[in-house]
Formats: structure tokens, sequence, C-alpha cells
């Protein structure tokens, strides 16, 4: 048996770990329109979206949303379809 | 930009989101919109619309959810994304109210052709880019995309 063919190991069935959806840096999305998407999308207070913006400035990313996969895929979408880059993977 | 109405387009009232322009102002974003609108229409895979379709998953680490995701949400996003120009299309066109949803269409579209802007004049800083001299060869784009920055912004603190 190939070592990656290990359910056990095989970090792709770990069903218990979380998605979390990640939203990267990039150089034209305005400060102001990231920290509102995060609010009107998440539910984040301004103090919160801000701090989330701000990771995202100087750390390059930020995790936003966690949960089941089929809920971060839809919070994906939408941050996609709001113009922000953002990936999804499970947690760490 | 003397067209520009100082305070900006959009008022918000007691019963929704008024934007009202100048008949230049109407005209050019209109004429962006529609610009957009061909665009899409000619399909997802340009190179100035790489940032309104970016991947999900890491392509190295997943590919086939890559693909997956793609062939689920690749056309709907489309649709999305045509929407919100429409919803702000006849917006502009006559002096429209807003509801929640219209008003945050509104930003999503103004984002979107920041987006292909910015792609198109392959901006990489952080920053706004400074204003450029009047004979610069993308002098024009420019002024556009500054233009549609303050729009931005504008709408952002008139829905906060």
């Amino acid at each position: 048996m190939r070592p990656d063919a290990d359910p056990i190991t095989d970090e792709r069935v770990d069903l218990d770990r979380p998605w979390v959806a990640l939203v990267w840096n990039d150089p034209i999305n305005l400060m102001s329109y990231v920290t509102f998407v995060f609010q009107k999308l998440f539910g984040y207070s301004l103090d919160q979206a801000t701090a989330l913006m701000l990771d995202v400035h100087h750390k390059g990313r930020a995790a936003v949303a966690s949960g089941a996969r089929e809920k971060i895929e839809m919070d994906v979408f939408r941050l996609h379809e709001h113009g922000l880059w953002a990936t999804m993977q499970q947690d760490d | 930009m003397g067209w520009r109405s100082p305070k900006g387009p959009l008022q918000r009232t007691s019963k929704g989101v008024r934007v009202t322009m100048s008949k230049p102002e109407r005209e050019l974003l209109g004429r962006l919109l529609d610009q957009l609108r061909t665009m899409l229409l000619a399909g997802a895979d340009q190179p100035n619309l790489r940032r309104l379709f970016p991947p999900a998953y890491h392509q190295a680490i997943d590919a086939g959810a890559e693909t997956e995701y793609q062939r689920l949400m690749g056309d709907e996003l489309v649709a999305a994304r045509l929407d919100a120009i429409d919803t702000v299309t006849r917006a502009i066109d006559d002096d429209a109210l807003l509801d929640e949803a219209g008003a945050m269409a509104f930003l999503r579209a103004v984002n979107q052709l920041r987006l292909v802007l910015g792609t198109a004049l392959d901006l990489s800083e952080d920053d706004e880019p400074a204003l450029v001299a009047d004979d610069h060869p993308l002098a024009g784009e420019m002024h556009l995309y500054h233009y549609l920055s303050w729009l931005l912004e504008h709408a952002i603190d008139c829905l906060s």
C-alpha cells in the first residue's frame, strides 16, 4: 500500500479538521472596501473587520471563516463575488 | 473632473439609496459597465479578468477540487457579475432608489471595474498610484482608476 493511500494518515480524508476561508493581500482592493465586505458577509463588528483587514494587509493573509467544507465553499464564492482574493483549505 | 458631483452621487434616504449623476458621469459609468458586460459575455478566461475569477483551492495541492469548484461555481460567478452590472445600469439610467441588495450590487460593480482596470494597468503597489501627467500614455486609464476609487470610497461612506 502506498503511504498516501492510508486512510488514517491521508489528510484529505480527515473529516474532523474544519476548513478555513483565507483572504490574501492584493494590490488593488481598497482597505475600506475589504473591511466593509468582512462586516457585510460575516457580521463582524467594525473593529473585528478592521483587525482582519490589517492582518491581510500586513501578514499577507487572514482566516476569515471556518467550518464545514460546504459552508466554506459558499463563503469563498461570496468573497469571490465581491472581488476578494480568497482560497480555502483544511485547518492546520 | 468638473462633472463629478462634489458630494458624490449616492445619498441615503429613508426609502433607500438614491443615485443622482450628471449626464457625463452617467454616460461614462454606463459605457464602462457596457464594456465589462461585453468582456464577461466573451468568456471569463481573459487575462484582464483574472482578478474576477480567482482559484478557490491551491492548484498544486488540490487540482481536482479546483476543477470541480470551477465547474460548479464558474457560470454562477459570471451570472452574479452580470447581475450587478445590470442593477447599476438600470439605477444610473433613471436616478433610481436602491435597496440594500441594490446598494451592495453598486459596490460590487464599481469594484469589478476597478479590478479589471487595475489589472490592465498592471498595478502592483498597495498604495493608490500617483496622479500622472496628462500627456502620460495611460493618463486616461489612470484618471478613470482614480475616479472609480473615489466613487467606491464614497459609496462605502454612504452605506456605512
